[in-house]
């Protein structure tokens, strides 16, 4: 198997894996390192995520591009639409 | 006019708790309902149900869900519905909620529709049974919004809410190759044959917020990485006789659509 295939299943891991269940992330080697984007839904999510990759990517740098949509959750709407 | 509040993937577990209800606090400032578009726990636990419960319930303004796919991952979307409906937060699946508020009535169909794809690209209930159970399971979807539609359409103000996309246009972001398990063009059709002034949906994370299904009727993808707020708020202009208070408020495509109604 690649590093490919590899991080596919890596993919399908965090999707799948009860404690982790993050649909939307993404890997990619470039080089030596791993980047890791997409969005998850908490900073903890993020380190869980992370962390998972790191193990099982020894020897590549792992590359944090992820997006965390926890942000604007406590956050009133600015404006709304009038819907026409 | 009825103002509407809506979010979608939400996703909330311990890590969470107490995030969103910090922006719901003066909800009814902004809004006369608030509506939920599926995806509001992140692995479908009963724990996390009761994490939705405590962040959605006692709010000045009805409160009315769908569940979404992440709900059903523990097979526990019952008793996540009971906690929330324990808690006072309406949980559509094939139904409808018709509330008598003092701006006005308005009627909300929920399911939480399926995959199955869009026109001329979509799956077929043809060769394997996993393929014909994938592609029935999308159009009994479509049935159950449609019959909630029904029941929906005796209000003034007509919504359909799904956690899955009822047209392609609100995906646009999200790669084309997983569209078919983002939503379902039979979700749009019985929501234009219904005639609805607004239709949200959740589930596309990457996608885009506005789109319209064929015959015009506004479409939401409001998931809150979308919406990037606490919740989205889409102001109805319609009054019970056709006129709005604010004349530039007033709709202009939902009334062709509303047409087609029987």
């Amino acid at each position: 198997m690649d590093t490919s295939y590899q991080l596919r299943e890596l993919e399908r891991r965090l999707a799948e894996d009860r404690s982790i269940h993050e649909l939307g992330v993404h890997l990619q080697q470039r080089g030596g390192r791993v980047f890791v984007s997409g969005t998850v839904a908490s900073e903890e999510s993020r380190s869980l995520v992370l962390a998972v990759v790191r193990e099982a990517c020894p020897g590549h740098e792992v590359v944090d591009d992820l997006a965390c949509d926890q942000g604007g959750l406590g956050q009133p709407p600015e404006s709304s639409e009038a819907i026409r | 006019m009825i103002r509407v509040a809506a979010v979608g993937d939400i996703h909330l577990g311990p890590d969470l708790a107490g995030q969103h209800r910090a922006g719901l606090m003066d909800l009814d400032q902004h809004a006369d309902l608030l509506l939920l578009a599926g995806d509001l726990t992140r692995h479908g636990t009963v724990e996390e149900g009761f994490i939705v419960a405590q962040e959605y319930r006692d709010l000045p303004v009805p409160v009315v869900a769908v569940l979404g796919n992440h709900d059903y991952q523990n097979d526990r979307q019952c008793e996540i519905t009971q906690v929330l409906e324990d808690a006072g937060i309406r949980v559509l699946e094939g139904e409808a909620e018709v509330l008598h508020l003092p701006q006005g009535c308005v009627g909300v169909a929920g399911a939480k529709g399926f995959g199955l794809g869009f026109a001329g690209r979509c799956a077929s209930e043809f060769g394997e049974p996993e393929m014909k159970a994938f592609t029935r399971h999308g159009r009994q979807s479509s049935e159950q919004l449609a019959g909630a539609l029904q029941v929906a359409a005796e209000a003034e103000v007509v919504l359909a809410l799904t956690h899955y996309a009822p047209v392609d246009q609100t995906l646009v972001g999200e790669p084309p190759e997983i569209w078919p398990f983002l939503g379902n063009y039979l979700l749009g059709q019985v929501i234009d044959e219904a005639g609805v002034h607004l239709a949200l949906h959740g589930h596309a994370h990457a996608g885009t917020e506005k789109g319209a299904t064929e015959a015009g009727v506004p479409v939401r993808n409001v998931a809150q990485p979308v919406i990037h707020t606490a919740y989205a708020v889409y102001e109805i202009g319609d009054s019970p006789h056709g006129e709005s208070a604010d004349g530039a408020r007033i709709r202009q495509s939902p009334t062709l659509a509303r047409t087609a109604r029987p």
